[in-house]
């Protein structure tokens, strides 16, 4: 019972500061150092000095510049609004053919990219202002991106399946091929979003109305061709073995640099600007997981989800029951921690359970991995959430939140459909 | 007979392995005994899988009491401690009775110099008894077959001894050995039988070259303000059993060893033992980076002595 | 209201130059970054002489990149903060409330440098390196913490400083006095 005291506790604190208006990341960082002081020791607060300097010596956050760069580089050039527009050539007509546009771009960069906010950031800082300028709803537009940016972490490669497995000691290569299908369903959902919102408030979703010639169509997919070739450089580095995933944000990052550079559109004013945004964007994120890390550290220390696991399996209730409330459990504390330390606090705890029980541990990493998308978009606390805010600085955190909590909806009918049907997920991997 | 030493102290330790990972017969073995030995007074409290801190942080958490105790590898720490280099390195031991025997000479030496650096350290254990050379297509026997190779390698030494044999060492993050040698981005990797069955790596590199040799090390260590809350009495069934868990883990993590590699070899793995000329060949190349490493302190040179005597 | 001190803005002159230096510091170290791993892909594929530096080299430059960054990301105010509570009180309210986070954004500043501080000076101390294959001290790479938390603390007084003088809720006449430039946006 204290824990769950506990951590009512750590999210009044949480309000409390979040209502000043201060940041974020200084709000959970202030947890970390309150928590440390009160319930460890004063000299714990050097945690705080391991962290940062962890976190930023890490293997997994190098891609955060590398990959922000490649976007602020394209995006500072017109191939983004370029891409959109044939995109709009071609399937304009379609009820919310852009926002699936979107979608499906999320969906290509998750292939390349195994982190869900750095996804979404690098497709929203493109297909937002797009969106926007074509007429959508704001609260869509940023929605769609930030669901859109959470298949980062279930289509391979993926930070989540590769920690998942090493924690459980399921097959990484099953985990990956297991994310396939059901990464291509939650794709397929969120665009049916757009579909059933573009029937229902066509206000929301703009279709525009003019006539194209096929000439017109041809000749814009010319200005498709940049991506193209990012796209080959950056996948076909991975797949043909020239770099490992972490690399490959590097390959992106110098090859959008040569592509906008021969295109002439790197000024040196045009230059600085787009480091500028880079190294702000970048230290923005970083000293978020800091904070994050740290208050997920004092929370764990004190053994606060350690025990709430440990009470919820200590009922005796049939299986599908705790199933049920492993969800239930993940979900609330996806609206707090960051999804990483989810990952790594909790799964040891409920993974042999779930396998006494008979449950498949593919099948599990994969519900366990929605759940922690739908983490990083759930309020207060939600990385891909915050990215975008910093990437899309003119629209509201209220309003993102508002965009998130639509897409919300298909993730949770996806993390249904998974346990409704383990084959979704285990299909594939139980061919190879 | 009253006061603090008779209360239960509940120490947490930070551990870097998994619950399920082969070291942890060895925690649970030590900790058991100690709360039974102790009737209660001392018990450990895990932490798996790195979820207080990372492996690499280990150290200075100990250090200035944010974790209590942690359990560290040589090769995370040679950086700060130069004289672990000589237990990181791959052939520091080949047999249960060298493992003994060195136990027995380095452990004091070993606890002047984690004093020397402001932790106590109870007990250390092999990181393997067996090392794995994986490979997709072949079993690497003959040395030159190293020539060219493309290893990913982990820490400062094992990258000079994969120099020494003329492979090209590359680096990267664990996370991402499994795709690397998927795709092909290195060829082959030195490996631990626990880790390679853990990250499942018999599926990408089927081919597995066994060569009887250790790799790594791992030490227990406890904030020293933590450690003197304990009683002298208690602090002494705490050495004595460490000393025994630690001399009998060589065998604990062999057995668990040996039945990793045949549910690999179920799976589809394929082995080869060095001969023992081949083993010797292969030590004599890339021993001398020992020598290098005991360049770097007397304690260095004192640890290295003791390792040679038992060659 | 406050009067506003002469002071200020000179500071924000200073302040901002120093930030603009950050930033175009961090940015070269983010092309320094992209730069070696591409190098190092090209060598290691098609010259057969991989580098056991250029990974870790590139993994460390983001210490540099994360310090440097942290105050011009503060003062431009990227750091992300929520609206949603602070809309729903008064002006003067919000005012206190802003001021209250600035000054809680400058102690976790102070607690941040007095923290890095302490592990920059025992990697000085004992002369560590990283447990890596390239034998680099950490002490060149981690000095640059508390730099930016240095700098990250003032630029956090100057924001407050800054809320203080300039936006103190006012009148509707003098509203528009003020410049028309957000310096702040927590
Ligand atoms: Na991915
Ligand atoms: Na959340």
């Amino acid at each position: 019972m204290e824990s769950f005291l506990l951590f009512f506790a750590f999210i009044a604190a949480l309000m409390l500061f979040l209502t000043t208006g201060i940041s974020v990341a200084v709000a959970m960082g202030m947890i970390g150092v309150l928590g440390t002081i009160l319930f460890i020791s004063p000299n714990a607060l050097a945690q705080l000095s391991s962290i940062t300097f962890s976190n930023s010596t890490s293997f997994v956050l190098m891609v955060v510049p590398m990959f922000v760069l490649m976007t602020e580089v394209i995006s500072s050039s017109p191939i983004g609004a370029q891409v959109f527009r044939t995109t709009q050539l071609w399937l304009g007509r379609f009820p919310g053919a852009l926002g699936m546009g979107t979608v499906l771009t999320s969906t290509g960069f998750a292939a390349i990219c195994g982190s869900s906010p750095v996804t979404a950031a690098a497709i929203g800082k493109i297909a937002v202002p797009e969106m926007i300028k074509q007429g959508y709803s704001q609260r869509l537009a940023i929605g769609a991106t930030a669901a859109g940016g959470t298949l980062g972490i279930l289509i391979p490669p993926s930070v989540a399946l590769i920690l998942y497995g090493v924690i459980t000691e399921t097959s990484i290569g099953k985990l990956f091929i297991a994310g396939f299908l059901p990464g291509a369903m939650i794709a397929v959902l969120l665009c049916l979003t757009f579909l059933i919102i573009a029937l229902v408030k066509p206000e929301m979703v703009p279709v525009t109305k003019i006539k194209v010639k096929w000439s017109e169509r041809f000749i814009s997919l010319k200005s498709v061709l940049p991506i193209i070739i990012l796209v080959i450089f950056v996948m076909g580095s991975i797949y043909t073995g020239f770099t490992t995933p972490t690399e490959s944000a590097a390959i992106g990052a110098s090859t959008a640099l040569v592509i906008v550079g021969a295109m002439g559109y790197l000024g040196r004013k045009n230059i600085l600007q787009i480091l500028s945004n880079t190294v702000k964007t970048t230290g923005m994120f970083l000293f978020l997981v800091i904070g994050g890390v740290f208050s997920a550290f004092v929370l764990n220390r004190l053994g606060i989800p350690q025990s709430m696991a440990s009470s919820l399996l200590g009922l005796d209730i049939p299986g599908w029951v705790i199933i049920l409330l492993i969800n239930l459990l993940l979900l609330v504390l996806g609206m707090f921690l960051d999804p990483m330390s989810i990952l790594v606090i909790v799964i040891p705890l409920f993974f042999p359970t779930v396998t006494a029980l008979g449950y498949d541990p593919v099948w599990f990493g994969i519900m366990v991995t929605i759940n922690i998308e739908i983490a990083a978009i759930s309020p207060p606390v939600g990385f891909n959430l915050f990215v975008l805010k910093s990437v899309v600085p003119d629209v509201s955190l209220g309003e993102i939140i508002k965009g998130a909590l639509i897409f919300i909806i298909p993730l949770l009918i996806g993390l249904i459909l998974i346990i409704l049907f383990p084959e979704i997920s285990l299909y594939l991997p139980n061919r190879m | 007979g009253s006061g603090a030493a008779e209360e239960a102290l509940t120490i947490d330790i930070s551990i870097f392995h998994t619950e399920n990972d082969p070291f942890n017969d060895i925690f649970k073995e030590w900790s058991e005994a100690i709360e039974e030995e102790t009737d209660g007074r001392v018990k450990f409290k895990p932490y798996y899988s790195a979820s207080l801190v990372s492996l690499f942080e280990t150290l200075d958490a100990v250090r200035d009491g944010s974790v209590e105790a942690g359990i560290l590898s040589a090769g995370a720490i040679s950086g700060q401690i130069s004289e672990m280099g000589l237990l990181e390195t791959i052939g520091t031991f080949s047999s249960e009775d060298q493992y003994k025997n060195i136990y027995k000479d380095v452990t004091p030496e070993l606890e002047s110099l984690f004093s020397d650096h402001k932790v106590e350290i109870l007990m250390w254990a092999p990181g393997a008894t067996e090392t794995l050379v994986l490979h997709k297509e072949d079993f690497i026997t003959d040395l030159g077959q190293y020539k060219n190779l493309s290893m990913r390698t982990a820490g400062r030494w094992q990258g000079e001894q994969a120099k020494l044999l003329g492979a090209m060492p590359i680096t990267m993050d664990p996370s991402e050995l499994y795709l690397a040698l998927q795709n092909g981005t290195v060829q082959s990797t030195f490996q631990t039988v626990g880790l390679t069955n853990s990250q499942n790596l018999h599926e990408v590199t089927p081919k597995m070259t066994a060569l009887g040799l250790s790799i790594n090390t791992i030490q227990y260590v406890v904030n020293p303000d933590v450690w003197s809350k304990i009683s002298e009495k208690d602090q002494k069934t705490i050495k004595k059993i460490s000393g025994e868990v630690g001399q009998s883990s060589y065998s604990m993590l062999k057995k668990r060893e040996e039945e990793a590699l045949k549910s690999m070899a179920e799976k589809g793995a394929e082995f080869y033992h060095l001969t023992d000329p081949e083993r010797e060949e292969l030590l004599k190349v890339i021993q001398p980076v020992n020598e290098q490493i005991s360049k770097e302190s007397a304690k260095a040179k004192a640890i290295l002595e003791v390792i040679d005597k038992h060659e | 209201m406050p009067q506003e001190p002469a002071f200020l803005a000179k500071t924000e002159k200073a302040i901002t130059k120093i930030n603009h230096v950050f930033t175009f510091a961090a940015g070269m170290f983010i092309l320094a970054m992209v730069l070696i791993i591409t190098y190092d892909v090209i060598m290691r594929n098609f010259f057969d002489s991989p580098s056991l530096w250029a990974l870790d080299l590139a993994r460390f430059s983001l210490v540099y990149i994360f310090f440097l960054a942290l105050a011009p990301a503060l003062q431009s105010g990227q750091h992300v903060s929520t609206d949603i509570f602070l809309a729903k009180f008064s002006l003067r309210t919000q005012w206190y409330l802003k001021l209250v986070a600035l000054m809680i954004t400058a102690i976790y500043g102070v607690i941040l440098f007095w923290q890095v501080t302490e592990t920059t000076l025992k990697v000085f101390e004992d002369n560590r390196i990283f447990p890596v294959a390239i034998e680099l001290p950490m002490k060149y790479v981690y000095m640059v913490a508390p730099v930016g938390a240095l700098q990250f603390i003032v630029t956090a007084m100057f924001c407050l400083a800054v809320v203080f003088f300039r936006e103190a809720p006012l009148r509707q006449v003098q509203k528009e006095a003020i410049p028309p430039k957000r310096v702040i946006n927590q």
